[in-house]
């Protein structure tokens, strides 16, 4: 028993045993600063941080709402090199669609949002490993090492300057998950022809659109207002922060037949300031974009009134409204559709204005 | 009737406006484009690490494997997760790209590598000529594509070294994730 207990002290001294819970699949996942729990999202063999080598891993948050992203690095070992618990390569907050990069250290060709300084006792990473960690695993990233110290010079000014080494190091996923499919580009909800069916207004007068189509696009407007009498539960409205989009399809009589002239999408969820696109009211609900993507929508408002009705608003601004030139040929149908057979609408047949830069209507 | 209720709803627009922010971003939260040719993209691939930058430029060339032609285009997005180009304005869109055949769009042109079309920026997001940190999406109007993508100097070229002493480029394979 002392010779096996002196056979594995002297192995541990000679470093051929591995510390407990060692290395990218063994130990145990951190916490991020902020006490949120972190999980696994990819892993990464052959991690240097030596002889002006670095390691850049980039990633970019795939999910619907903000996550902390880490970077572990492990030496040869498996010793882990940094803490993401206390900061050392952690970035907290990441929102939607941002990409990040983390790195070992800095590099003059790359940019790097946040370096590690390793810590005892790792001094050096020569042949490493790491894993990616986070607090969603919707996450997709590259791994790169990367020479620290060269940058890209024109040869025609500097015919010795070498370009920095770069290679990429082919990161595994942790999951098998595939990340959320994108939304439908929500314009293609406008069939080609005016849809029948469509709950119509209150009487005449009850809706009324105002097309402005200005010099430079960035001065182009939209605002369109129906009240109906159908009765109309909040549930009419689908679920529009998961699966339910709108468009605003406005069309004419160009050629004498009904013709889609204009398509304005609002897509379902989707993250504004870091905060979701749509609220949830006490009658509906309210979308919000101050950046008006993708078809120059800023607000719709959704609200139901039972047997009252609903009443509704979109408003828009900007050079990303699809406008295709005015004026219109009489009749104008205007309807908010969701793709789905349920649809808002009501025909105009006499604007107060109908030119090249402006129509505007209430509705028959 | 009409002033006034052009006056509320603009009232309601500033009141909204005030309380906003960025609209949707990044390569799954962007919502698809429609080509010029009015045909709906779907999302082939996703990537991270798109670069542009510090000379370095990142193509991605992607073959036509399905049995009819197909629209392709490129999407890249910034730090910040804005979309920095328009497939329904052309901008790293191909029409009818034939069977068979294989295109190469990059976010410049590259003394090394082949482009058949450079991207042009607009000036979303962070609204600089760069990408520092960015991100990208293929679509297309089928899903039947495979597609590489490289991180490349775009300044250098091989050259026999028995001849030169110029360096060879910079380059690195970028990894694409396949959607479903």
């Amino acid at each position: 028993m002392r010779f096996l207990t002196a056979i594995l002290g002297l192995a541990a001294a000679l470093g051929l045993v591995a510390p407990a819970g060692a290395g990218i699949s063994d130990t145990p996942l951190p916490t991020f600063s902020n006490g949120h729990a972190a999980q696994v999202v990819a892993l990464v063999p052959g991690v240097i941080k030596a002889d002006a080598i670095e390691t850049d891993v980039i990633c970019t948050n795939l999910a619907p709402a903000a996550v902390d992203i880490g970077l572990e690095v492990f030496d040869v070992a498996g010793v882990r090199a940094n803490h993401v618990s206390t900061g050392n390569g952690a970035l907290l907050a990441v929102a939607p669609g941002r990409t990040v990069t983390i790195a070992t250290g800095g590099t003059a060709v790359l940019h790097e949002d946040a370096t590690i300084a390793l810590e005892a006792p790792v001094t050096e990473i020569a042949n490493g490993s790491a894993r990616v960690v986070a607090t969603d695993t919707r996450l997709v990233c590259n791994a790169f090492t990367v020479d620290s110290l060269h940058t890209i010079q024109s040869p025609n000014k500097c015919s010795t300057c070498k370009p920095p080494a770069l290679a990429n190091l082919g990161l595994s996923y942790a999951s098998a998950s595939p990340p959320p499919p994108p939304p439908p580009d929500p314009s293609s909800l406008c069939p080609a022809a005016p849809q029948s069916g469509c709950r119509q207004p209150t009487g005449p007068g009850r809706a009324m659109v105002l097309l402005k189509d200005r010099s430079p696009n960035a001065l182009d407007a939209l605002l369109w207002k129906w009240a109906g009498s159908t009765p109309t539960a909040k549930a009419d409205f689908g679920d529009p922060f998961t699966t339910t989009s709108y468009a605003l399809c406005v069309y004419d009589h160009t050629g004498g037949t009904p013709t889609r002239r204009f398509a304005a999408g609002v897509p379902f969820g989707g993250t504004c300031a870091g905060h979701p696109c749509w609220r949830d009211t006490a009658t509906g609900y309210l979308y919000v974009d101050s950046a008006r993507t993708p078809d120059g929508v800023a607000t719709l408002s959704l609200r139901a009134a039972g047997t009252a009705g609903a009443k509704l608003i979109l408003q828009g601004q900007g050079a990303n409204l699809p406008f295709s030139g005015l004026p219109l040929t009489l009749p104008v149908t205007v309807q908010l559709t969701t793709g789905s057979g349920l649809c808002w609408g009501a025909n105009y047949s006499s604007p107060s204005a109908n030119s090249t830069g402006l129509f505007k209507a209430k509705s028959d | 009737m009409m002033g006034r209720t052009v006056a509320v709803g603009l009232g309601f627009f500033l009141w909204t406006l005030a309380q906003a922010g960025p609209a949707a971003a990044g390569p799954t939260d962007t919502p698809l484009p429609t080509f010029s040719d009015s045909k709906a993209a779907v999302s082939v691939y996703i990537a991270s690490g798109v670069i542009k930058n510090n000379n370095l430029e990142t193509d991605f060339f992607c073959t036509n494997i399905d049995t009819v032609a197909v629209d392709i285009g490129l999407e890249v997005f910034d730090e910040t997760g804005a979309l920095r180009n328009s497939i329904a304005g052309g901008s790293g869109a191909f029409l009818n790209v034939g069977v068979g055949k294989t295109v190469t769009v990059g976010t410049a042109g590259t003394a090394q590598l082949h482009e058949d079309q450079a991207i042009t920026l607009n000036a979303a997001g962070n609204a600089t000529a760069v990408l520092r940190n960015g991100s990208g999406r293929v679509v297309a109007t089928s899903k039947n594509l495979i597609c590489t993508a490289v991180v490349v100097d775009k300044l250098h070229t091989v050259q026999d070294p028995a001849s030169s002493t110029l360096p060879p480029p910079s380059l690195a394979q970028l990894q694409l994730v396949k959607l479903p």
